[in-house]
Formats: C-alpha cells, sequence, structure tokens
C-alpha cells in the first residue's frame, strides 16, 4: 500500500481545502497505521475527508453507517441460515456448516478480508450503542475479528480506518486510546474562499472575499443552527446565480425562523455606521 | 535544539503533577514516529506530541496549556482566533497591522506590554479589597485607554463586507486582551499575596475547573453550550437502556439461528428481554437567589436533556414546584435565560426556597412511580424545617435519588444548609462547581446498575 505522506496541495487539487494541522495528522495516522477518529459539529466534512481519501488514494470505499440498535449480525457477520438450512435437508455427507461457504460478510468482516487496498468508514459511531464499541475494538487494535465457530480471521494491513463522531454520546475511553484524535472545526475565512472560489462559477474573487467574511460573521453569531459548509456553499452559489443580494433566499442558509431575523437584524446594525 | 527523552519524562512528570497523565502508549507511539520520521525541531516534536496524546477537545485543550506553561511555546492560531488581516488596514494604520501580525505569528509580547500598562497606569488598583479578579477586569474595560484601542478598529473607513471581518477581529482582539489582562492581574495579586480568598490566587485553571460563578462571560458562554450537549448526553444515555429492551416480541433472526441446532425445527422460541418496570426519570432545579448563577447551569442542563426526549419531566422551584418541560420545549438554545425573567411565576408565596414546600408539590404534581429523581439544589431551606415524613416520602417514592449541590463541599450543612437530612437517602451527592465535576458525574452515572438493582 501506498503510505507516501500527503501534502495540502494533492488535497486542494481535488477539491478539498485545508490546513497543515489536517494533513498532518492524517499521514502521521496512515503511518502508524492507527484508525482516525474525527470529532467535530455536523456539516463541517467529516464524511467528505474520507471520501476524499478514498479518490485520493484510490481505495475502496467501504461504508458502515452507524444507528441505534446496530449489532453484530448488521455490522460484522452473519450465517446464512437458510443456506445452512436447505443444506441439512438436501445433503447426506457432514460438510460444516460453519464455514466460509455460509458467511454472510457484512462491512467489517468484508472491510477486513478485502484484497485490494481499501479505506473503511465507520460513520456517526455516536449513534450506535456503547455495547457495539466493543464490538469494534478487536478490529481497531489487533485487525482481526474473531467468529466463535470459525476461528479468527486476520486482516491485512491494506486499510485506513476512518470514524466519525457528531458528540451526541460520550465515546469511551477505549475506543478513543487506540485511534488518533482529530477535531474538525468550521473553515476559516481563507479557506470558505478557496472553496467558493473553486466550486462556483462566474465568482470574482472580490465577492467571494466578501461572502466568506460574511459567512465567518454569520456562524459567529448566536445562532440556534449554525450553518454548514455546503449550506453556506450552496446559498453563495445561488445567490451569485441570480445576482440577489445578501438578504434574500435565507431559506438555503439558515433552516430556522429565528436565526433568519437575528441575521437580518445584525446585518441592518452594521450597516449603520457606513451609511453615516 | 531537540526534545530529548529525559526532558520529555520531565514533561510527562509535570503534566502528572498537574493531574494530566501522558498515556505510556501514546508516549510510545510518539517516539516511534519521531524516530522513524526524524523529526528533529522541538516545535516539530511538540506538535506531533500535541496531535498524538489527547483524545478529545477538552484534553487537547488541557494540554496545548501545559505545553505552553513547560515549554513556552503556543501552537499558530489555526482557527478562528487568529486575525484576518484585510487590505484596508495596509492603508491606514501601522501600529495595529503590525500588533495583529505578530499576533498571528504567535508573539503576544505588545498584548502583555500593553496589560500590564493597563493595570499599573490606568486603574488605582488595591488588590487586597476581597472582590474577585473578574471585578477589576470590569473596572479596565471602563478605562480610556482600553476603549481607546478597541476603538481602532471602528475608526476605519471600511467597505460593508470587510466591516463583518473588522467586527470579528475586534471580538477576537477583546477576548485575546481580557484573557491576557486576567492573567496579568492573577500574577499581581500572586506576588502581592494578600488578597482574600488562596484559591482565587493558583495559576489560571483550565474552562473545565473554572468555577461557574468565576466564568468570565465569554467562558461562560462556552461552559453553557457544554453544559447543553451534556445534558444530551445525559439524556440519550438513559433513554438508550429504557429502549434497549422492547417489549417481549419475537426475536426473529435468533429464533431461526437458534433452530439451526435442532435442524430447522423451531424448537425454542427467543423473544426480545422486557424490562421489570418502565423507568421514569424526573429532574428538578432550585432556580431561588442563594443558587445565583448556578441555576443558570441548571437549567441549561434540564434543557439540554428535555429537548432531546419528551418522556422526560423537568421542574424547577423556589418556594413551590413548577414544571417547565413544556416551556423548556418551546423555547430556543440562546433563549434560555428568558426563563429567568419569568422568576416571578415561579414564586408561590415569599421568594425564599422553601424545599418542605417544593418536595411536598412535586410528590403530588409528579405521578410517577419508582423513578428517578435528579436533584440540583443547595439545601438551603432558610431556617425552615423539613420534616423526616418528607424525605421517607421522598425515599419512597423515588426508586434512586441523586443530588447535585454547587456549594462547596465544606460549607454543607453550615447555617441554614440542611444537606444532612436528605443525604442519607441519595443514592449519590456530590459537589458539582464546575464543568469537570459536571461531566465526571455524567460519566459515573449508570442508570442500568441504578434501575435495575
Amino acid at each position: 500500500m501506498n503510505t507516501k505522506d500527503l501534502s495540502i496541495d494533492e488535497l486542494e487539487k481535488i477539491g478539498y481545502y485545508t490546513n497543515q494541522d489536517l494533513v498532518n495528522v492524517v499521514n502521521a495516522a496512515r503511518f502508524l497505521n492507527k484508525p482516525l477518529l474525527i470529532e467535530g459539529p455536523a456539516g463541517t466534512g467529516k464524511t467528505y475527508l474520507a471520501k476524499t481519501l478514498s479518490k485520493l488514494l484510490d481505495l475502496d470505499l467501504i461504508r458502515l453507517q452507524c444507528h441505534e440498535g446496530i449489532d453484530e449480525d448488521r455490522a460484522v457477520y452473519e450465517w446464512n441460515y437458510k443456506k445452512q438450512l436447505l443444506s441439512i435437508q438436501s445433503k447426506d455427507d457432514n460438510s460444516n456448516l460453519f464455514s466460509e461457504e455460509y458467511l454472510i460478510k457484512r462491512p467489517l468482516l468484508s472491510a477486513l478480508t478485502c484484497e485490494v487496498d481499501s479505506l473503511l468508514l465507520i460513520d456517526e459511531i455516536d449513534r450506535a450503542d456503547e455495547e457495539f464499541e466493543a464490538l469494534l475494538l478487536e478490529i481497531l487494535a489487533e485487525n482481526q475479528i474473531t467468529i466463535p465457530e470459525m476461528g479468527t480471521v486476520k486482516g491485512k494491513d491494506n486499510k485506513v480506518i476512518i470514524l466519525t463522531s457528531n458528540n451526541t454520546r460520550e465515546l469511551s475511553d477505549a475506543l478513543r486510546r487506540r485511534c488518533i484524535y482529530l477535531y474538525l472545526d468550521f473553515p476559516t475565512i481563507d479557506i470558505e474562499k478557496k472553496v467558493l472560489i473553486n466550486t462556483i462559477d462566474n465568482i470574482t474573487e472580490d465577492e467571494a472575499v466578501k461572502y466568506a467574511s460574511l459567512i465567518a460573521y454569520v456562524r459567529n453569531l448566536n445562532l440556534n443552527k449554525i450553518p454548514s459548509l455546503i449550506e453556506s456553499v450552496e446559498w453563495v452559489k445561488f445567490n451569485i446565480f441570480n445576482k440577489s443580494n445578501t438578504s434574500e433566499n435565507l431559506g438555503i442558509l439558515l433552516k430556522d425562523k429565528s436565526d433568519h431575523k437575528l441575521y437580518l437584524e445584525s446585518i441592518e446594525n452594521l450597516d449603520e455606521p457606513n451609511n453615516k | 535544539m531537540n526534545l530529548t527523552t529525559s526532558e520529555l519524562a520531565k514533561f510527562s512528570n509535570f503534566c502528572r503533577d498537574n493531574n494530566f497523565h501522558i498515556p505510556i502508549e501514546s508516549t510510545e507511539i510518539f517516539l516511534k514516529y519521531r524516530t522513524s520520521k526524524r523529526i528533529s525541531s522541538l516545535e516539530e516534536n511538540l506538535k506531533y506530541l500535541f496531535y498524538l496524546v489527547p483524545k478529545d477537545k477538552e484534553t487537547q485543550n488541557t494540554f496545548k496549556n501545559l505545553i505552553y506553561r513547560y515549554f513556552n511555546f503556543s501552537f499558530e492560531n489555526s482557527n478562528h482566533e487568529a486575525f484576518h488581516i484585510i487590505k484596508e488596514y495596509f492603508d491606514i494604520d501601522d501600529y495595529l497591522l503590525n500588533t495583529l501580525n505578530e499576533i498571528n505569528n504567535g508573539n503576544l509580547s505588545e498584548l502583555d506590554r500593553m496589560s500590564i500598562d493597563l493595570i499599573s497606569n490606568d486603574i488605582v488598583a488595591d488588590f487586597t479589597r476581597p472582590v474577585s479578579d473578574l471585578y477589576w477586569l470590569n473596572q479596565i474595560k471602563k478605562t480610556e485607554s482600553y476603549q481607546n484601542f478597541l476603538n481602532m478598529f471602528d475608526n476605519l473607513q471600511i467597505s460593508n463586507f470587510s466591516q463583518l471581518t473588522n467586527q470579528l477581529n475586534k471580538k477576537s482582539m477583546e477576548k485575546l486582551l481580557d484573557t491576557t489582562i486576567l492573567e496579568k492581574i492573577r500574577d499581581e495579586r500572586n506576588k502581592q499575596k494578600t488578597a482574600y480568598e488562596p484559591s482565587e490566587l493558583e495559576p489560571r485553571r483550565e474552562l473545565n475547573e473554572t468555577d461557574f460563578l468565576f466564568a468570565s462571560q465569554e467562558e461562560r458562554k462556552l461552559l453553557l453550550e457544554q453544559t447543553y450537549q451534556l445534558g444530551n448526553k445525559l439524556a440519550v444515555k438513559y433513554k438508550r437502556f429504557t429502549k434497549e429492551a422492547s417489549k417481549g416480541r419475537l426475536f426473529f433472526r435468533k429464533t431461526i439461528r437458534k433452530s439451526l441446532e435442532s435442524g430447522g425445527v423451531l424448537e425454542k422460541i427467543i423473544l426480545k428481554p422486557k424490562l421489570r418496570h418502565k423507568p421514569k426519570l424526573t429532574i428538578v432545579c432550585d432556580i431561588s437567589g442563594s443558587m445565583a448563577l448556578n441555576s443558570l447551569f441548571g437549567v441549561t442542563l434540564l434543557y439540554g436533556m428535555v429537548s432531546k426526549f419528551s418522556s422526560i419531566k423537568a421542574f424547577v422551584f423556589i418556594d413551590g414546584i413548577t414544571e417547565i418541560s413544556k416551556t423548556l420545549r418551546t423555547i430556543k438554545k440562546n433563549e434560555i435565560e428568558t426563563i429567568f425573567s419569568r422568576w416571578s411565576e415561579f414564586v408561590k408565596s415569599d421568594g425564599h426556597s422553601d424545599y418542605q414546600k417544593s418536595f411536598e408539590e412535586l410528590l403530588e404534581s409528579d405521578r410517577v412511580k419508582k423513578g428517578t429523581l435528579i436533584v440540583i439544589g443547595d439545601a438551603r431551606n432558610n431556617y425552615r424545617n423539613i420534616s423526616q415524613q418528607l424525605i421517607s416520602n421522598l425515599a419512597d417514592k423515588y426508586q434512586k435519588i441523586f443530588w447535585i449541590n454547587p456549594e462547596q463541599k465544606k460549607y454543607w450543612n453550615t447555617g441554614d444548609s440542611q444537606m444532612n437530612k436528605f443525604e442519607p437517602i441519595n443514592s449519590r451527592t456530590v459537589e458539582v462547581r464546575n464543568y469537570k465535576q459536571l461531566k465526571q458525574f455524567v460519566k459515573d452515572l449508570d442508570f442500568k446498575k441504578v434501575l435495575t438493582s
């Protein structure tokens, strides 16, 4: 597997704009072959980072979306009991019912046994129950899964593991200890500007700076829901396309009525000293 | 200069003295990475130490602070705190531009100089007076030189949009300056050693360990946000447990799998496990005067829990109980403080806290059987009696009672505090004065053990 260090430029070429810290952490995680735990507010591009990496490093993306009540059967492996039933009824010879033939591989096991280089994305781990974390520990630390009926399946060192969390629940220390930690925050004005210039057609640099600083200001207001990167980019895109001004189409940026009011008020206040 | 192994060991000892443990595992990984990547400069070393050791946002901040204190090295402000230089700055003010640039590069000497200047020249400070550091900060904020400095941002002719960036810069500058001034005030008071309360004179604490009452406005905002999230987490933790086992329905997959042992005959039907009783959670918060700002944190915690699930009941009380779960569900996160502007609605008689009457009313209005109760309060009953009957009624009605007391433990049971009456029936009684303690409380709270025991 390619273990060459990434650089900011490579990421930028493929459309991911970020700072040096993030690149360093990702490189460290890859070099040490440890899972990367990404935490941060919703809408800062945690999942997108994983997708970008898989694209850039040419890895197969295997994604496990966690939800409440996810268990071993859906995440790791399950026995194909229909096939086992049929096999019992039809065959006379006692072939082993618990062999790989009857195993349904779920994302974690298939990632582990994957022949090609792959990236395993365990998305929103905080939505899963605490017991599920314990299941993950063996994979994260030892890179193996033990199936009671079959024995231990050992994985190859050809994968990157990324976990994301929205922090709705405290993750256990045992899980944290096995990972490299990365906190992803909202982009700075510079990065936002780069994103705007590169994703939107017909935007001038001047406009990009204006919108970037406006969005940074908006995120700093006491809002109920802070706009995510995708929302802000879509809003600017639509505004540029329609040549509308900054107090229109707010529904794309802010998803709350009182937030609209707050936004409009603060923009108004800001104009006053300049009009004098 | 390189970071030698012995230096690293010393630093790790230093961290341990400050209640922060660097796991040996992390050190090992760091050393391994360092040797194979040949990281030589001290700066790079510290950077990677910072990447590899802390495992969550809060410890990241603590660790950053420790590195700053030991190595006198501060990381570039790569996030929001950095100033964004707009082109208008180039035209007008050399001093402002230089200062901002220097701070962006991690050089805070100008800020230090200014804070010392402000403290020694602009106010006549008598640091022996028994007031908190924040009082002196506010005095400084009123002075002309302080305001002049911040006004530099306002005196520029700037287009609308750059104005926004400018405002952001001003805000973060104010924040930065305030923290520096507070630090210097603490230093100064430390030197004089005459201030009134020794606990305040220790070096600047971590945000997590800052007393709720002594947090500055900016810190309070952060803490409230964290408290809200903690409330959410507590609610999720509780809900996860109650949801875990639904009502004895057929567990299809396991049943089929079990049947394989007997050759496909459905010999044994497996049901999903059943709960003995559905647990209910009630949480009450004292919002009387003696609780001061602590009640704001209490109500934020209630809000965080209530907004997550509808089956959690929240009450506030002074001298009578009021259910506010419905009210809390209708307001937004940034409107929590408006609850306190409706204080008069919660006062039933004289406005002094009355635990006897409040709990009596709670017992009446809360129709739960065998529930769990969390109380946030200081048990200061204004010299009113608390009857033994009430205590035993409470113990009967609620299976478990948790008590969060925002007062220092040494003041419990002094004056009109009647903590000793409640303590015997509480499963856990904890002192919570800062975020760290609150987090620990939530972490230790194990519903599973509590509710099924």
